[in-house]
């Protein structure tokens, strides 16, 4: 699991030997289930560094900024359309991405 | 000690894809991800586009499935090479998968590589392969939800092939209503209507293709021409 990889080759250079707590940004639009992330926590860290280890899921809301008119605003399915000016196809500045906020180690 | 990643667990996968993109470009070959759900036509598509193309262009299919290579089987004759990646109950396929098979099956000679996703609507669209054209399939037998169900894999396709036509006349599928709503997720979406099975609007979406692969050949650009997805 890339969560692992992420902070076991980070924690490697820092020569921490053990993770204590971490908190994990699970994007709106990130395609991953808050739920299955759970379950995956709480069993794919047994015999690694984050064994043991508590942590925090936070669900991240996305956000949208229309090209046309500059609004900054919060993307509704399934047209994701900017209530400025009703275009659609605003990218997203948020809520796509899946990461490791920050650790706790020692 | 606290210390702050902010780390992108994909960004191994993103990395990958630019890595893929820049082979791609410098070699202009066209590589083109098709996603769907199960059983939505892509192997069908696969088998029909090949007849008609690999008469005048070099062609390879990365195919990728959980566990069985019988969609491979399927095109294997068809077109220069076909290739079966297993994912082992993984649902989607990852960049670095196929960059391997770029290098290593040498596919960097071809025109084009068709990559079939993992028959999966959702989980693919997350993972940029480094692709040129991303293609989503919906058929009408799936029903004219399926746009506003999964937006975004529409959002970030190119173009989307609504499939099975030939069946329109047994189902509730109204063909309008999806090409509007697929038009409102995306402006630039390229929508195909096609059957597979009788050969309608087979050779509007080859032409496309002819054109891009047209494109990439004489690309002034090349290595510069990486479309944003975010
Ligand atoms: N009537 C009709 N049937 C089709 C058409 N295209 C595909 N099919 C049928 O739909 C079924 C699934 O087609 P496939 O091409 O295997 O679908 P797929 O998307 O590759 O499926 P997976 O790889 O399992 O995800 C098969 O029984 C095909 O014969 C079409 O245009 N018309
Ligand atoms: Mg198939
Ligand atoms: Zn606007």
């Amino acid at each position: 699991m890339s969560l692992l990889k992420a902070v076991e080759s980070d924690a490697g250079q820092r020569g921490i030997q053990k993770v204590t707590h971490f908190r994990l940004v699970v994007g709106e639009y990130s395609a991953v289930s808050i739920k299955a992330m759970d379950f995956a926590l709480q069993h794919l860290t047994t015999g690694t560094i984050l064994d043991g280890a508590s942590y925090e899921l936070v669900t991240e809301e996305a956000r949208s900024q229309c090209q046309d008119c500059g609004r900054a605003f919060r993307p509704a399915p399934p047209f994701f359309l900017c209530p400025g000016c009703g275009r659609g196809g605003a990218p997203f500045t948020c809520g796509r991405e899946l990461y490791i906020d920050y650790y706790e180690g020692e | 000690m606290k210390i702050y990643l902010g780390r992108e667990l994909r960004e191994a996968n993103k990395n990958s894809a630019a890595d893929n993109r820049m082979m791609l470009d410098r070699s202009r070959v066209l590589m083109v991800n098709i996603i769907g759900s199960p059983g939505a036509g892509k192997t069908a598509l696969l088998e029909q586009t090949l007849r008609h193309l690999s008469s005048h262009l070099t062609i390879a299919v990365i195919e990728g499935d959980l566990y069985t290579d019988a969609d491979a089987k399927r095109l294997r004759g068809l077109c220069a090479k076909v290739i079966q990646i297993n994912t082992e109950g993984s649902c989607h396929l990852e960049a670095g998968q196929i960059g391997e098979l770029l290098v290593k099956e040498n596919l960097l000679h071809t025109d084009i590589v068709f990559v079939e996703n993992v028959g999966n609507l959702v989980c693919p669209a997350a993972f940029d392969l480094g692709e040129d054209l991303r293609v989503s399939l919906v058929s009408v037998t799936e029903g004219a939800d399926k746009p506003c169900k999964y937006p975004l894999t529409f959002r970030d396709s190119h173009a989307c092939i609504i499939s099975k036509t030939d069946l329109l006349p047994y189902c509730d599928f109204d063909l309008d209503k999806v090409t509007g709503d697929l038009q409102t997720i995306n402006s630039s979406l390229t929508v195909f209507t096609l059957s597979a099975k009788s050969g309608e609007g087979l050779a509007k979406w080859c032409r496309w293709l002819e054109a891009h692969v047209a494109k990439k050949k004489s690309a002034l650009n090349s290595g510069l021409a990486v479309p944003s997805r975010e």
